[in-house]
């Protein structure tokens, strides 16, 4: 039911993102979807920072990263992609792969430590809500199309 | 029931549908603030002040950030807060600008809201609508020159929040935003009376902001310059300092004094908030010239569009060619901490100037 709910959810917001905007010369609809990958967001920091056991943390940490990565990746093989959105994903996962090697270690330095992974959740953060700098598109510099798919990576898979 | 408390019963009804109506009516009303737009008028005093502060806040889009509690902010509002209550405390004029979008189910649409302060009183406050082939800040400039005038003489302040502003002009709304407009704009909202620069200190809170094209386009119009060469996280410089009183000692000295409080405060306060790189500059516009006129850094890609932004931005140290880094120090002071986590977290140095990579 919860799948069903959240997948209703989804083409809501996807409904209102697609909705013409030209009146307005922010797109709202983009706006909406960009308040939901934070909100998305700051769900899984806090989660991170209410976590008991560092162990909790990281696993939490590993599976956020993973499973944009993994579906960035995927994403970019959707055939409605064209080629300026699949290079903005590619970047997406290239960003996303980045941060997640420094997380467990394995791109040559040594992995976040117990003690840093509350401030490392809100590095991530961080680093995701200034990457909005774009002038009416929508943050995140993709198009409101690839929001959407952003979108169903961060929120609709679990 | 009896006649008498059926009257009583329809009586209390009545009542309370009035109430009702009443309190429809109230909740669909637009609420207008004192001194409401259309011909907003100036104040009667007309002694010339000898201090104006601008501040320009652009509201539309998407400004929401959360704070390490997990609480969410709307970055435009809190610059709003900020400078109302900066303008609160201003020995001179103020004018507040949120440029934000409204379309109310009755009532006309507005473009931005506006506030004038006058030592540290508020004069008005009200809407503002942008006509048909406006160009950038035309519509601010217009309710300025009404509430203000065209005051000669005073030290002017402005400080600019919002998102990256494009090295060229883009399209926004009907019509175009970039530096050249912005810079434009500017002009538009403070002509130059004399030969005199008409900005003393610009601030511009926008991700970016340091870098040759923007700071070469801003350098005639202002003696100094605070910016951020990298992005700065929530657009979050600080400007309380504006309400410390210039307006009695409007010397050179004490303008770069304000302008390095500005840079420092700001500092403080973005180190305490973020995680992430921290960088914040001034620029004496007379001295940066050299460094400006020896540079040839990207611009033609802008960084509007989202191939130009897949490439990015890098500190021109790194990809400018021929970069000097003594002739790039000129004029120039760096408030630089490195990310605590990601590439450059390993970064102790970096200059005070950002280009688009090519």
């Amino acid at each position: 039911m919860k799948p069903m709910i959240r997948l209703a959810g989804i083409l809501i917001l996807a409904a209102i993102a697609v909705a013409p905007a030209s009146a307005a010369p922010q797109m709202q609809g983009g706006d909406v979807m960009q308040s939901r990958v934070k909100a998305a967001l700051n769900e899984m920091v806090q989660d991170v920072k209410a976590a008991p056991a560092p162990a909790e943390k990281r696993r939490i940490l590993e599976k956020f990263l993973g499973k944009i990565e993994t579906r960035s990746k995927w994403a970019q093989s959707l055939p409605f992609v064209d080629d300026e959105n699949r290079e903005m994903l590619a970047q997406l996962h290239d960003r996303f792969a980045t941060h997640r090697a420094e997380l467990m270690g394995t791109s040559g330095g040594a992995p976040v430590t117990d003690a840093a992974l509350d401030a490392y959740a809100s590095f991530l953060q961080q680093d995701m809500e200034q990457a909005e700098a774009s002038w009416g598109n929508g943050g995140i510099y993709l198009s409101t199309g690839a929001v959407i798919i952003v979108l169903l990576i961060i929120i609709l898979v679990t | 029931m009896t006649r008498g408390r059926r009257n009583s019963c329809l009586a209390r009804l009545a009542t309370l549908s009035l109430a009702g109506v009443a309190w429809l009516f109230a909740a669909c009303a637009q609420t207008h603030p004192p001194g409401v737009d259309e011909e907003p008028r100036a104040p009667t005093d007309s002694t010339q002040p000898s201090l104006r502060v601008i501040y320009l806040i652009h509201g539309d889009g998407d400004y929401a950030w959360h704070d390490s509690s997990g609480m969410k902010h709307l970055a435009d509002r809190d610059a709003l807060r900020q400078a109302l209550a900066a303008s609160g405390r201003t020995h001179g004029e103020s004018f507040v600008f949120h440029l934000k979008s409204q379309t109310p189910l009755f009532g006309k649409a507005s473009d931005g809201t506006w506030y004038h302060y006058r030592d540290g009183k508020i004069l008005g406050q009200g809407r503002y609508a942008a006509k048909p082939g406006d160009s950038a800040l035309s519509a601010e400039a217009r309710v300025l020159r009404r509430l203000g005038g065209d005051v000669e003489g005073p030290r002017v302040l402005l400080a600019w929040f919002g998102h990256e502003i494009p090295l060229q002009e883009a399209a926004y709304g009907e019509g175009t935003f970039g530096v050249p407009s912005f810079a434009r704009g500017l002009s538009r909202l403070q002509p130059r009376v004399d030969a005199s620069k008409p900005y003393a200190l610009l601030v511009l809170s926008a991700c970016y902001g340091g870098n040759p094209a923007t700071i070469r386009a801003l350098a005639p119009l202002a003696g100094r310059i605070v910016a951020s060469p990298a992005y700065l996280h929530l657009s979050h410089l600080d400007i309380s300092a504006f309400g410390d009183s210039l307006a009695s000692d409007p010397s050179e000295e004490a303008v770069a004094r304000l302008t390095d409080t500005v840079a420092a405060r700001s500092f403080a306060r973005l180190t305490a908030l973020a995680r992430t790189e921290v960088t914040v500059a001034t620029y004496d516009a007379a001295r940066v010239t050299s460094f400006l006129s020896t540079t040839t850094e990207a611009t033609g890609s802008g960084v509007r569009t989202r191939a130009s932004a897949v490439r990015g931005w890098a500190d021109c140290a790194e990809v400018a060619p021929g970069f000097d880094s003594g002739l790039a120090a000129q004029g120039t002071r760096l408030l630089y901490r490195p990310p605590e986590f990601g590439a450059g977290k390993d970064r102790a140095r970096r200059s005070a100037w950002q280009c688009a990579r090519t």
